[in-house]
């Protein structure tokens, strides 16, 4: 098993992640640990709220960059990785992660 | 010569035949290969004039005819000129009609030269107005060939002075000798047809004249006897039917005396041409009738005739034609529907925010500096390799830059503003290809521009011979330039889209206006200027696009960047254990615990949760939670203080233990935490050594872990080895640095910024390296001049050493520096107490004073029994003079020794009747230090007190302590761990019977213990393979405060000036929470030493409490 499987598998393992997604480029998932519809939408919607992340970021300074995006709501905390070539989506539940 | 008619007489007939008319006409037509077919060898020459030939050498037909058609002839001689030159015969044929078949037909045909021959070097001919019109050969002549024409001039030479008694092969040889020289040097002159054309246009019936001679001379130049045969049948058809042979006489007299010899050719010869009587080949007289005349109609019809004769001939029939009914047929037509589609268009848009438009300038220039080098590099190659190419297809210089220029033309015309017509303009056209090929000039920017350019231009590509050089310079120098044509041009050619012209394309540019024009055409222009390079992108291209192919496989997770993508995992994974770990990193941290940091909630599940895991004791309420809601930077300390014995309960005070999290993982299962470590410099890093897993054989590799509290579940790094791990220390001066001790008794440094298992330095191969387990290493800070400092001082001098300690009974110190170099600085005998000779105070002989006296005491006490070595577990050195050190032993002695000798002992400590696990100083007082040792004790010793029995003795388990350790911030206070599980701190302050806290791990055994330096925390190390971390609360002097604890080396600088002069107290520097001032820290540390002081002088006056 990569590397990558490996670190993908032990993440999903910790408590309160609820699913891990990772999206390419282009949108469309190509990895997900939760079912068709859920990553269907988090997806579409994580890639443009992403991408309108990093323009604001970018559009506030060029120079800047968006590496990172938490998203605190009141069931979960989605967490963003965005790269050139992929998004990463982690959806935890943090109150059963501290319980 | 010339007894031959140039055509053949075949071909003579041939023409004749066909041709009667009744008007007199001559019909000049082009008969290709007609007449003499005889093979060529060489290219067809043009028509030879031999200027030296004199008139009364023509042969009497050929003047004969030329008189009758002079003009003809002369006007042809024009045409003769210009085709013969191309290599096609001409053929004069000329008839008439009412029954004459006879025919003269002149032919200037075959000019070729059989054998290219020299022509005598100094040979010169002048026309009538005395121009040099000497022929200049046009092929270059080979040896062989002048070898020949030499032997036909000998043979010329030979027959000098005779005329008739010549042989004729030898005559014959001669003139086509001459014959050949001369077309040959005919055709060397360089505008042939020129010459010839203005000379036939002046030359009037002298013209025709030495024309005809001249042809036929021409045909001697086949020169067989067969020719000569041939030609006088044909001579015999003709008219005047006279005897060939005077003719051949009469040429090669002819041209025997003008034969030129050297002498001859360098004066002037006078050539009078004089005109012949005309010879009458062909009459043709008109007929004339009266229209009275019987005979009208006949003539009448007669020409009638004719004229349908002409007519169907100009037509191209034959001249019988019939009227014949026939029946064809139709070509079958099919008729076929293709069905094409339009070319398909596609409509895309594309949304710029300025960000992008940063990336595509300045981002590009930073990504750039890097990439778009090399790429420059392959792109002037291929832009210079094109020139080459072009080269070698045999076109000259100037294409190429022309094709340049029109490609550059072209972008001009796009632009408005370059009205230039640069493809007319010579001097554009230069200036444009010294662009092209090495400078990058702003040429098209706007007329006035590209005037003024070009001159600049120009002479700087003329003068730099080092195209590629100034190629790459001047794209460099101008994606710096920062203007976005520039720049965008270089990212394109960065990213492999349009590679081989966009250096030429980049160059045109040059920062002009129309540059999106020019993207545009750069594929175009990639194509047309360099082949290499745009292959090259086709290829890079395609390796994005399969880059990109394929994700909509389930194995698309491969094809992504794999460093990239773990990274981010791994910072997912991070922010998920933060999480997860929140509210215990908020305690480790010893932050201010605030109900309004958390929101919603949480704040509940915190509390229950919190209080879940306290498992030593309920867990204390702190004063925050009261004033719930408050800003939480009002939480600090003092308000901690003030309001806590106020509102909170007795438990609120009672000295504990809450676990916090264990760092632990699947790999470190079952495994024995063998020691720990902290980062010297950040203190998050903790360095874990794991022993052989319980379950499988000693055989199983030892492991070795750098945790760190950001992900409390799986390590940072993770090494593998060979051998069980038993003891590890980082480097101060290097704190990526990891010094290893295995127990097969090799020692190892890992640089931990390194993810793989390799060690950067190993011992194993080293003679001096220990035979036994290795129990302890630790980096020493050694100063130059020999002395030690502790490891805690953070010298700025000296050099920092390993030292390890292993039961074989030696204290080695590594040099790191060079390789690795050991020297032994002690070995371990072992030394008996001498009860029997002294008295009470145990071995005063000893003298801790006398280095030699301590040295001579072990060996002499135990007599006559031979020296034995004992096996070292632990050390430690001093953190005030690290010249001396602890040494403890599994004999149960400890022994202090100094650097400087490595057979003697400064002093020796009995009492432990275990092995001691561990001897640590204190770090307050100087001569206190403490021991455990697995007969169930920790002891408390005095330096001064040596002889002596330990100061205090702590016993409060049944198992052996295994490791024990000083807290960092006050002086009385220490923590030890045991076999059965139990966690102890002991404040001597408050009690030296029982531990303030003693927290019970059931069901572990704890190897290793660790005080936190910057935050209330403890680690402890199980056989589990977990350590666990502890925050201490309500140790008095030490929990109290919030927020992160100034570490000792922080303040070390700022402290040390002030307290050297009480080097005996107060040289080391202690940590203290919240303080900068140094006065503050010195009274601090006073009181703490002075605290201990007290305690111990108490203790030895024998009292307890």
């Amino acid at each position: 098993m990569s590397e990558v499987e490996e670190t993908i598998k032990r993440l999903s393992s910790h408590k309160g992640v609820e699913g891990i997604v990772i999206v390419n480029s282009e949108g469309i998932p190509i990895r997900s640990t939760i079912d068709n519809n859920l990553t269907i939408q988090y997806s579409a919607l994580i890639t443009q709220l992403a991408a309108k992340a990093k323009s604001v970021v970018r559009d506030l300074d060029p120079q800047n960059d968006l590496t990172f995006l938490r998203l605190r709501t009141k069931k979960h905390e989605i967490m963003v990785a965005p790269d050139k070539e992929y998004i990463l989506i982690v959806i935890q539940n943090p109150h059963e992660a501290s319980s | 010569m010339n007894t031959h008619i140039p055509s053949s007489p075949d071909s003579l007939r041939r023409h004749g035949d066909p041709l009667p008319s009744i008007g007199s006409g001559v019909y000049p037509s082009q008969q290709s290969g007609a007449s003499p077919p005889r093979p060529t060898r060489n290219a067809p020459a043009p028509p030879r004039k031999q200027p030296t030939q004199s008139q009364s050498s023509q042969s009497p037909q050929s003047s004969r005819l030329a008189h009758k058609q002079q003009n003809l002839s002369s006007a042809s001689y024009m045409r003769s000129g210009m085709r013969s030159a191309m290599g096609n015969p001409r053929v004069l044929a000329s008839d008439r009609g009412h029954g004459l078949r006879s025919a003269s037909i002149m032919g200037t045909s075959q000019l070729t030269a059989t054998a290219p021959l020299l022509p005598p070097p100094d040979a010169k001919c002048y026309d009538q107005e005395g121009n040099d019109v000497t022929p200049l050969p046009l092929l270059p002549v080979s040896r062989a060939v002048a070898r020949a024409h030499q032997a036909a001039g000998d043979s010329l030479r030979g027959s000098d002075g005779h005329v008739g008694g010549r042989s004729f092969e030898s005559v014959h040889d001669a003139i086509s000798a001459i014959d050949a020289w001369s077309s040959q040097s005919f055709v060397r002159s360089g505008s042939v047809a020129q010459l010839a054309g203005g000379r036939g246009q002046g030359g009037g019936g002298q013209e025709g004249r030495s024309r005809a001679s001249s042809l036929s001379l021409n045909d001697s130049t086949m020169g067989s006897e067969g020719d000569q045969g041939e030609a006088g049948s044909a001579t015999s058809l003709g008219d005047t039917g006279e005897d060939p042979a005077p003719t051949t006489t009469t040429a090669t007299a002819a041209a025997r005396s003008t034969r030129p010899t050297t002498p001859d050719l360098e004066k002037h010869v006078d050539i009078f041409l004089t005109e012949t009587p005309l010879v009458w080949l062909l009459d043709l007289p008109s007929l004339s009738v009266g229209a009275e005349d019987k005979e009208v109609d006949a003539v009448r019809r007669e020409n009638e005739r004719y004229k349908q004769l002409l007519a169907s001939r100009a037509s191209g029939a034959t001249d019988t034609l019939a009227h014949r009914a026939t029946q064809t047929l139709n070509l079958p037509v099919k008729h076929r529907d293709v069905q094409a589609s339009a070319p398909p268009t596609r409509d895309t848009g594309e949304q710029v925010n300025w960000w992008s438009v940063w990336d595509e300038t300045v981002g590009a220039q930073a990504e750039g500096q890097g990439v778009a080098h090399g790429k420059d590099r392959k792109e002037g190659d291929a832009a210079t390799s094109t020139d080459p190419a072009l080269a070698g297809l045999g076109l000259p210089a100037l294409p190429t830059a022309t094709a340049h220029l029109d490609q550059s033309g072209t972008m001009g015309s796009l632009s408005a503003s370059t009205a230039l017509s640069v493809g007319e303009n010579p001097t554009h056209r230069s200036i444009s290809s010294a662009t092209a090929a090495g400078g990058v000039v702003p040429v098209f920017v706007d007329a006035a521009a590209a005037y003024v350019g070009p001159g600049s231009a120009h002479s700087g590509a003329s003068a730099s011979t080092r195209k590629l050089g100034r190629q790459r310079a001047d794209s460099r120098s101008m994606s710096r330039s920062g203007s976005i044509a520039a720049s965008s041009v270089a990212l394109d050619a960065v990213r492999g889209w349009p590679t081989g012209g966009a250096g030429y394309a980049a160059n045109g540019v040059g920062g002009s206006e129309f540059s999106s024009v020019s993207v545009a055409t750069l594929p175009g222009l990639g194509i047309g200027g360099g082949p290499g390079g745009e292959a090259e992108g086709v290829a890079e291209r395609l390796g994005v696009l399969m880059g990109a192919a394929g994700q909509g496989g389930g194995d698309g997770v491969s094809r992504l960047p794999q460093n990239r993508l773990l990274q981010s995992l791994l910072v997912a994974e991070r922010a998920a254990m933060g999480n997860v770990f929140e509210n215990k990193f908020v305690r480790f941290r010893n932050l201010p615990e605030s109900a309004a940091w958390e929101e919603g909630d949480i704040a509940p599940r915190e509390d229950s949760a919190g209080s879940a895991l306290d498992s030593a004791d309920a867990r204390p309420k702190t004063a925050d939670t009261s004033t719930s809601g408050a800003v939480p930077s009002s939480a600090n300390a003092a308000a901690s203080n003030v309001s806590g014995p106020d509102l909170e309960s007795f438990a609120t005070h009672i000295p504990s233990l809450e676990f916090l999290w264990a760092y632990k993982c699947e790999a470190t299962r079952a495994r024995q935490v063998k020691s720990m470590c902290w980062n010297k410099v950040t203190e998050d890093i903790l360095a874990v050594a794991y022993g052989p897993c319980d379950h499988e054989t000693s055989a199983s590799p030892g492991l070795l872990a750098c945790w760190s509290p950001r992900n409390p579940e799986y390590p940072e790094r993770l090494y593998t080895s060979l051998a069980p791990v038993t003891c590890l220390d980082f480097s101060s001066a290097t704190p990526n640095l990891l010094a290893v001790g295995y127990q097969d008794g090799h020692l190892a440094v890992y640089d931990v910024r390194n993810q793989h298992d390799r060690s950067v330095l190993d011992t194993r191969n080293s003679s001096g390296k220990h035979r036994d387990p290795i129990w302890e290493v630790r980096w020493v800070m050694v100063s130059k001049s020999g002395s030690a400092t502790a490891e805690s001082d953070s010298g700025d001098k000296g050099e920092e050493v390993i030292v390890s300690v292993s039961t074989d009974g030696r204290v080695v110190q590594w040099d790191v520096r060079k390789g690795v170099q050991c020297t032994d600085l002690m070995s371990l005998k072992r030394v008996y107490q001498q009860t029997d000779q002294a008295s009470g105070g145990g071995d005063p002989s000893q003298g801790g004073a006398s280095g030699a006296a301590a040295g001579k005491g072990p060996s002499a006490g135990s007599g006559s029994t031979m020296s034995r070595q004992t096996g070292g577990l632990t050390f430690d050195f001093s953190p005030f003079d690290s010249n001396y050190y602890l040494v403890g032993t599994e004999d149960g002695t400890i022994h202090r020794c100094s650097i400087s000798y490595n057979e003697q002992y400064l002093s020796t400590y009995f009492g432990h009747s275990g092995a001691v696990y561990g001897v640590r100083w204190n770090p307050f007082l100087p001569r206190v230090f403490l021991s455990c040792s697995n007969d169930w004790t920790v002891r408390l010793w005095d330096v001064d007190a040596e002889g002596e029995a330990e100061v205090l003795r702590f016993q409060n388990g049944k198992d052996s302590v295994m490791d024990a350790r000083w807290a960092p911030l006050r002086s009385t206070v220490f923590g030890c761990v045991t076999m059965d599980g139990r966690i102890e701190i002991w404040d001597l302050e408050s009690s030296c019977l029982d531990p303030i806290i003693l927290h019970t791990v059931l069901d572990r055994k704890l190897t290793a213990m660790q005080f936190a330096t910057e935050y209330p925390a403890l680690l402890t190390g199980d056989d589990s393979g977990s350590v666990n971390v502890y925050k201490v609360k309500n140790v008095k002097g030490w929990t109290e405060g919030t927020g992160r604890m100034k570490k000792a080396s922080d303040i070390e600088n700022e402290v040390a000036p002030q307290t050297a002069n009480n080097k005996e107290e107060s040289s080391q520097p202690s940590t203290l929470p919240n303080e900068n001032n140094g006065t503050v820290q010195i009274t601090y540390f006073q009181n703490q030493a002075t605290n201990l002081e007290t305690f111990i002088r108490k203790a030895r006056k024998g009292f307890v409490e």
